[in-house]
This record gives structure tokens, sequence and C-alpha cells, in this order.
């Protein structure tokens, strides 16, 4: 019996030693500063945007000397998954980073509604990307996150290139003819016309996305969440056969095929290894990023291909957002919080960002001239006139991942056809609403 | 009167006591998980939140679903390949064992897999064997142009190079020490007089060193089972990420896919039920040979 006991008594000490120690830890300092702590998984970029936002962060504890920030760079890969078990732990971050689109959305619950804090800074920033800060693009829902970049995509083409294969380096093309023209022109001139990197499915992914803008307005987007719109449609198998119709010509990369988009493929065409690239217009391989690459006046832009059967031309898609900052449910400091996410998207800070990373931030008071980049002012003035909604937005994420794995079937390796694959994704669009 | 209690009783007691805390680790981390688990596996659930009581729906899903029965089958496949994930290091820790010169070089060369780990070889060999890669830059220079296929881009080959880096080549480090280790244990008096009695290298590998490490080899078909049904994940999520569509897709690959990037922790939790299934079939055979070995 005694040894019983002894051994009893040994656990109890044990564990209240533990729990001592535990305690101790996690014991907060009331009585000094209050400290937020900021996730993103940019932060950790030695050359893009860490720096700015390193910046950003000492600006701001300059004007709040009361709050420290403690800014933790996640892991790119994993990050929604780590900000996703500390939401079901219901602790973590004061403020995060989030895309603005359904991996975030599907967390909204956990996002302060933050329309009274930003009304001092709501005018300065357009309402479409506001709006792409609500969960279902609906102001109702209230907005969750501020929009610290827009985000789009676009075709950039190299101009030494064209002047290389005779082409008019000023007058990119018009139309789906022209385009597969000028695709023809450049190979016949030893010219790629297209560099692509499609492993995974990215890039025919974008490219999907891209050529629907000119198929759909922003209600028929909207229905892939419906059912009202749907991937056997035949403006969304037209698209489809427009991509497949360049790889059989041969104006794909065909190396794209086996290579990563990110960064192999963004690499070949800041290298002049090929003449067009489906690009992004902020955060990376964008105009800034091929500017700098190949030189301030080589590099042209164009928002879409124009099919004749498409309702629309030029049309560019938009994220409204691309990335955003939110501040968590759980955070004891919601006031400070909101200071911080609204110093990031407005006054002084933003041109850090811009200036260091080419990332296009939807502020209308921002003096881009001022970076003396041509191009961008060429986007810009797309993105206030033909920016339409990224599909993506309302389709699930399921059915956008199994999308991109039958690309790589129908694109990649060649294993279906384009009708199987409209069945595919149709099914999995039906089995993920 | 106080009850006499017997020794037995006390020690019982003990051991209770002693093992309480594994028992409470285990059941709030193994225990817990797999009951809430099957739980999850009849919701429709994002991971987080409510979770919304389906009944059946997951499980008539998988049915289905072009995705599980390729997960299905790639799982099949790259069972197939276990027989040369043991034959392939038996074989050349037997070479071994006798002594081959320079066997020190080969035996670091043949463990370096397993000094690299599964992400960083996942990597490697996603450029190495990619169809304008090194691999097929070389063939093509040689004028082998007709093995320069595309190893890794097509649903007919990529889950076969998986199942060869991965069940053969990437265990052939640890498999021949382990066996080179069990074989040590034979009594050499055995060789002596297989020797004496004129039987060549084949015939005493199988009537001598195989018998001898039995239990050994068993065990390693056991664990080759084990990497195939829950350590696959980290080299196909670095070398292929399950691609091209869902040609490298293997049960656990898709429960992270459909758990973690696609928000469907319910279904996922669904095929997380079928690869416990599996799973414990493996283990009853593995207690079933321990068991064996200790008679």
């Amino acid at each position: 019996m005694k040894r019983t006991m002894r051994i009893l008594i040994l656990m109890l000490c044990f564990l209240t030693a533990a729990a001592a120690i535990f305690a101790a830890a996690s014991q907060e300092d009331k009585s000094g500063p209050i400290t937020l702590v900021v996730w993103d998984f940019k932060y950790g970029e030695a050359e893009g945007a860490g720096p700015p936002f390193k910046k950003m962060d000492e600006m701001f504890m300059e004007k709040y000397p009361d709050v420290i920030i403690e800014h933790v760079a996640q892991p790119h890969d994993q990050y929604y998954e780590i900000m996703r078990a500390a939401v079901s732990a219901g602790e973590g971050p004061d403020v995060a980073m989030f895309h603005a689109e359904q991996r975030a959305y599907v967390m909204a619950d956990f996002m302060v509604t933050l329309d009274d804090w930003i009304e001092p800074i709501r005018s300065e920033i357009p309402d479409s990307a506001w709006i792409a800060c609500t969960p279902n693009r609906d102001f109702a829902d209230g907005i969750k996150m501020v929009p610290l970049t827009t985000q789009g995509l676009g075709f950039y083409y190299n101009k030494d290139l064209f002047v290389k294969a005779g082409l008019d380096p000023e007058d990119p093309p018009k139309d789906w003819d022209d385009f597969l023209a000028a695709c023809e022109t450049l190979k016949q001139a030893d010219i790629t016309p297209f560099i692509w990197g499609n492993v995974p499915a990215y890039n025919t992914n974008w490219f999907i996305r891209t050529l629907a803008t000119n198929f759909y307005n922003n209600e028929e987007l909207a229905g892939f969440a419906t059912g009202e719109t749907n991937f056997t449609d035949p403006e969304f198998v037209t698209a489809i056969k427009m991509i497949e119709e360049l790889r059989v010509k041969e104006y794909l990369d065909p190396e794209g095929a086996s290579i990563p988009l990110f960064m192999d493929a963004i690499d070949k065409f800041k290298n002049g290894e090929g003449a067009i690239f489906l690009g992004l217009l902020s955060d990376i391989a964008h105009w800034k990023d091929f500017n700098d690459a190949l030189g301030k006046d080589k590099v042209g832009f164009f928002p879409n291909i124009n099919h004749p059967d498409a309702a629309y031309s030029d049309r560019l898609v938009s994220m409204g957002a691309g990335l955003g900052l939110a501040i968590m449910s759980w955070t004891e400091h919601t006031e400070e919080a909101a200071d911080y996410i609204m110093h990031y998207v407005s006054g002084d800070a933003p041109l850090q960002f811009v200036g260091q990373t080419g990332a296009v931030v939807p502020n209308s008071k921002i003096d881009y001239g001022a970076l003396g980049y041509d191009l961008l002012t060429e986007i810009l003035q797309y993105m206030q006139t033909n920016a339409v909604d990224d599909f993506v937005a309302y389709v699930p994420a399921g059915a956008n991942n199994d999308l991109q794995a039958y690309d790589e079937l129908l694109f990649n390796s060649q294993e279906i056809s384009v009708e199987e694959y409209i069945d595919f994704v149709q099914a999995s669009l039906e089995n993920n609403r | 009167m106080a009850r006499i209690r017997k020794p037995g009783d006390r020690e019982n007691l003990d051991a209770l006591i002693l093992i309480s805390p594994l028992l409470i680790l285990l059941s709030i981390f193994i225990l817990y998980p797999v009951l809430s688990n099957i739980y999850y596996s009849f919701t429709k659930w994002r991971g987080f939140g409510a979770a919304e009581w389906v009944g059946l729906k997951n499980y008539r899903m998988l049915i289905s679903d072009n995705k599980f029965h390729s997960a299905l089958k790639n799982t099949a496949i790259l069972l197939l390949y276990i027989p040369l994930g043991l034959l392939v290091p038996l074989l050349l820790s037997a070479i071994m064992r006798e002594g081959l010169k320079g066997w020190s070089v080969f035996k670091a060369i043949l463990y370096l897999p397993n000094v690299l780990g599964y992400i960083i070889l996942g990597i490697l060999f996603s450029v190495f064997l990619r169809n304008s890669g090194p691999l097929n830059t070389l063939l093509r220079s040689a004028g082998l142009d007709v093995l320069a296929i595309n190893w890794i881009g097509t649903t007919k080959s990529a889950i076969h190079v998986v199942g060869v880096l991965f069940v053969i080549w990437s265990k052939i480090g640890f498999g021949c020490i382990y066996f080179l280790a069990a074989m040590s244990s034979i009594d050499t008096q055995l060789y002596d007089a297989a020797r004496v009695d004129g039987a060549g290298w084949w015939r005493i590998l199988f009537q001598v060193t195989i018998p001898s490490i039995r239990f050994a080899i068993e065990f390693w078909v056991v664990l080759l089972f084990i990497e195939v049904f829950a350590r696959a994940f980290g080299f196909i999520f670095a070398f292929t990420y399950g691609g091209p569509g869902f040609s490298t897709w293997t049960l656990e690959f898709g429960i992270y896919i459909l758990g973690f990037k696609n928000y469907q922790m319910g279904y996922g939790s669904a095929w997380a039920v079928v690869l416990f299934l599996f799973c414990a079939v493996i283990a009853y055979f593995q207690i079933r040979l321990i068991r064996r070995a200790e008679k």
C-alpha cells in the first residue's frame, strides 16, 4: 500500500509541476504594451514583400508606440491548413492575411465584420475591391477584410521577339484569328509563341478564367455557384477548345506540360525564351517583374483573346482584391487591429509595398505615375474600365481543384478528349455545389 | 476486519497506475481521433464550425467517385511492388553478407535515400524525370529516344514510377541494413555445413538464409504494407502531387486533398475510415505474426 501511495504522490507532484510550468509560460503580462500577432505568407520573402512589410510595421509602431507588432512568417504552401487549425482551436493571430477568395471565406464566421471600422478609409478604395472582400460578393454579408492588393490576369508579350518575327510590337492581336496568325508567325520564326507551365495545372486554369470573362457577364459567372451556368455550356466548351487548338497547333511551349508555372515558366518568359505569357497583375509574375527583367519598353500587354462567338471583348479578369487583411474574431484588441489593417492600405504605408514589390494596391490616392512604368498605366486603365469577376469566386474549391486535375489529363498528358473532359468537370461541379 | 489483499492484486493496481498516463494519452491521441473520424464520416463538415449529419451519403459518394476508384487502384498497384521491395534488399544484403569488395561504399550509396528523406527525393525526381528533364536529355543524346518516355507525365507510367521509387528504391538502404543485421545472427556453421554438402549460392540463400530470418522477412513485408498505406503521402506530395489527373492519388493523399484543400472533411473522413479498415487488417496480421514468433 505504501508503495502505491508513493507512486501516486510522485505522479501528483509531476502533474502539479507540469501544470505550473505550463501556466507560467502562458501567462501574459497585462501591464505592458499591447502585442498584436500578425500571420501572413509573404512576410518571409527576403526580396519580395518581407522588407516593405517590416518597414510598414515600423511605421505603425512609431505612430502607435503602445502597440508591438509580432509579425509571423507562415509557410505559403500550408498556410490555409495552419489557419484552419487556428480557427478550429479558436485561437491564433489577431490579424491574418488571406487571398480574397473561397479559401478564406469558408472561415468568414471567424473574421470580424469591418464595415464600421473601415469607415474612415472606405472612400479611398473602390467598391469593386471592397465587394471582393465580402464572402459572397454581397455587401449584405459584411466586409471581412481590407484589400491589400488588387489582382487579375492578362497576356504579356515580349516586344523584341514580336519585332524579330516581323510583327508590330505596338499592335497586339485583336481577335482569335489575329492571335492564331501571330502565333503562327512566331512559330515560323523559330520563336516559342506561348510560354506556360502546367504542373500542377495553374496556367490552364488561369487561361480558362481569363477566356471565361469574354463569354460571361458577372451574373452568368455567379451562376456557376447556383447551377444556372455550367461547364457544359457552349461558351465554356469554346473556351476549352481554344486552348486545345493552341496546344494542337504547337503554339504552347511543349516543355510547359512538364514544368511548374512557379517559377520555371515565369523565369523562361523573363529570360526571353518565348513571346507571350499569361501572367498576374500583382503579387508575382507581373508588370514590374517582366519590365525589370526585359526592359521597361520591351513588354506589351493585352487583357484577353477575343473570340467571334464571345459576347464581350477585351475583358480583364479581376479578383477585385488579391490579398487582404482580416481581424480574427477571438482577438481582444479589435481597435488596435483595425488601426493596423487600415495603416497597411491607406496613407504612406502602401507606397512602400507598391514601390518595392510591384503589387497593385486598390487605393485611388496612390500616384502610380511616379513609378515610371507605362505598362502599369495601361493595365490600370483596363482595370478601371474592363474588369470582370473571376469565376473562381463562384466555383466551389473542390470543383476548381478537380478542374485542374482534368486539365492535366486533357492538356498535359492528352489522355482524355474535350468531350470527356467536359463530362468529368461538370460531374465534379455538381458534386461540389 | 480489513480485507487482506493478495500480493498479485497490489501489483496489478501498481501496474494500472503506472500505465494510466499512457492509457490517457492513447485515448486522447488515438482512440478519440478514430472515433470522432468515424462520426465525421457521416457528416458534411468543412473541418471547422458545425457538422451537418448526412447519414451514409459520403459512403454512397465513394462508390461513384472516380477519384476514389483511382486511389484504390493506385494503392493496389503499389502493393504489387511489395514482392520486389522485399526481394531487392534481400538479395543485395545476401550478396553483401559475403563481403563484396568495397561493400562499405555500396552500403553508403544504398543508404543515401534514407538520409535524404521523402520530400527531397520527391522534388529531386520530379525534376530529374520530367519529360524535358536530365534523364530524357541523357537518353536522347545517347540515341536511346525510345527509352525517353514521359515518365511522370502520363497516367500509364506515373504510378509505376512511384512504385519503383517509393516501394523498392527508397527502401533498399534500410532494407539492406535490416536484413544484414538479421543475417548476422545466423550461425556460420550452418553455411559451412551447407557448403560441405555441396550447396551453391542460391541453394544456401533459399535453404539456409531465408528460413533463418523468416520472422525478419515477415516483419519487413508488414512494414512495406504500412509504408504503402500510410506513409507514401510525403513522397507523392513532393513528387507528382497526385497527378497527372488523379493517376498517383492514394487513399491517404486523397484524404489530405479532400479534407484540407477541398474543405470536404466529412467526405475525407469516409475515405479515412476505409483506410483505417485496411490498416486494421494489416495490424491484425502483424499482431498474429508477433505472437507466433513469441511462441
